[in-house]
């Protein structure tokens, strides 16, 4: 995936310096990667990818905001974290009523997860390249 | 992590919006927090100008990663637009209230300058600033003179009592489809009795 055009873009927004900063960051985190390795993405990985990243909100920040503006870059997602440590996706429509109502049904057994909130984690995928506004 | 109403919530939910009707239901439930905070906070932003109540909106959504932005233009209207993936696009038309003739004139603005309603591009805000006493009655004004001079206009929700908006549409030239504008004022009165 070119990025090229979205630095450009993300350089004319006039969002705050210290968000660009790291929405920039994560940009260049993201060059390169096959759309298999793009498919799953993890808060770790933004983590352990981006160079000179200073803990903080920034980071979720700017992975909302290259979820969500215009030029978007990223899809996000989420999954429960399995018995075994094994991510389960959840599907958006899922996840959304969970956001709303705080309750998930465990996708595999039906069962109440008890305490949701604290099991599922955010991913993030890119976006296909078709989709992606020039 | 979620839908307990905090900011946190709130950018979440702007994440994981599955539609433009979503978008426009949870930026409006946004802006009405940020409004909030303008007349929670106007013994101190008293002086601030169009502009600063602007950009202090534009601020706190960017603070939920929202992609809004302030324009300034001639004859003091103040814009806000608010963009998101999908072609989304919102813009707020905004004024501290001294007459009606600017209310005219930026439901003129909006109705004009989207005259090309499309889907996720079909929603504005007429944003008033009311320093004066009773706000109630100058949005309720408001709407009275929108109906009395413009025809073509429909009334889609009277929230004025309660919440001190109401929302029209009108038909669109180019497209045939509805623009529907959102008129809220923001009361802000400081006149502390001793």
């Amino acid at each position: 995936m070119n990025l090229d055009h979205t630095r450009t873009i993300l350089k004319s927004t006039r969002i705050n310096p210290d968000l660009l900063d790291v929405c920039l960051d994560v940009t260049n985190a993201l060059e390169g990667l096959d759309e298999e390795r793009g498919s799953f993405l993890t808060y770790s990985f933004f983590v352990n990818s981006v160079d000179n990243l200073k803990p903080g909100e920034k980071l979720l920040a700017a992975l909302n905001f290259l979820s969500t503006f215009e030029y978007a870059i990223l899809d996000a997602h989420a999954y429960l974290d399995g018995d075994r440590g094994e991510p389960i996706i959840l599907s958006d429509k899922t996840f959304h009523d969970m956001a709303k109502t705080g309750i998930l049904v465990h996708p595999d057994d039906g069962e109440i997860v008890k305490d949701p909130m604290s099991k599922v984690r955010l991913f993030f995928s890119l976006r296909s390249e078709e989709n992606l506004v020039e | 992590m979620m839908h307990n109403g905090t900011s946190f919530d709130n950018g979440l939910a702007w994440m994981f919006a599955q539609s433009h009707e979503e978008r426009l239901s949870i930026l409006e439930n946004i802006l009405t927090g940020c409004y909030q905070k303008l007349t929670d906070g106007r013994k101190d932003n008293q002086k601030h100008n169009e502009d600063a109540l602007s950009i202090a909106i534009v601020n706190m959504l960017q603070m939920l990663s929202i992609d809004a932005e302030h324009d300034r233009k001639k004859g003091g209207h103040c814009d806000i637009t608010v963009r998101a993936r999908e072609n989304f696009l919102w813009i707020g038309e905004a004024k501290i209230h001294s007459g009606y003739s600017w209310l005219e004139d930026g439901f003129a603005q909006l109705s004009k300058r989207y005259g090309l309603s499309q889907y996720g591009r079909d929603h504005g805000e007429i944003i008033i600033y009311h320093r004066g006493r009773n706000s109630g009655a100058i949005i309720l004004k408001w709407h009275d003179r929108l109906f009395e001079k413009h025809e073509g206009i429909t009334l889609e929700e009277d929230c004025i009592k309660d919440h001190m908006f109401f929302r029209t549409s009108h038909s669109c030239r180019a497209t045939g489809r509805k623009f529907f504008i959102r008129h809220i004022i923001i009361p802000m009165l400081h006149d502390p009795e001793k």
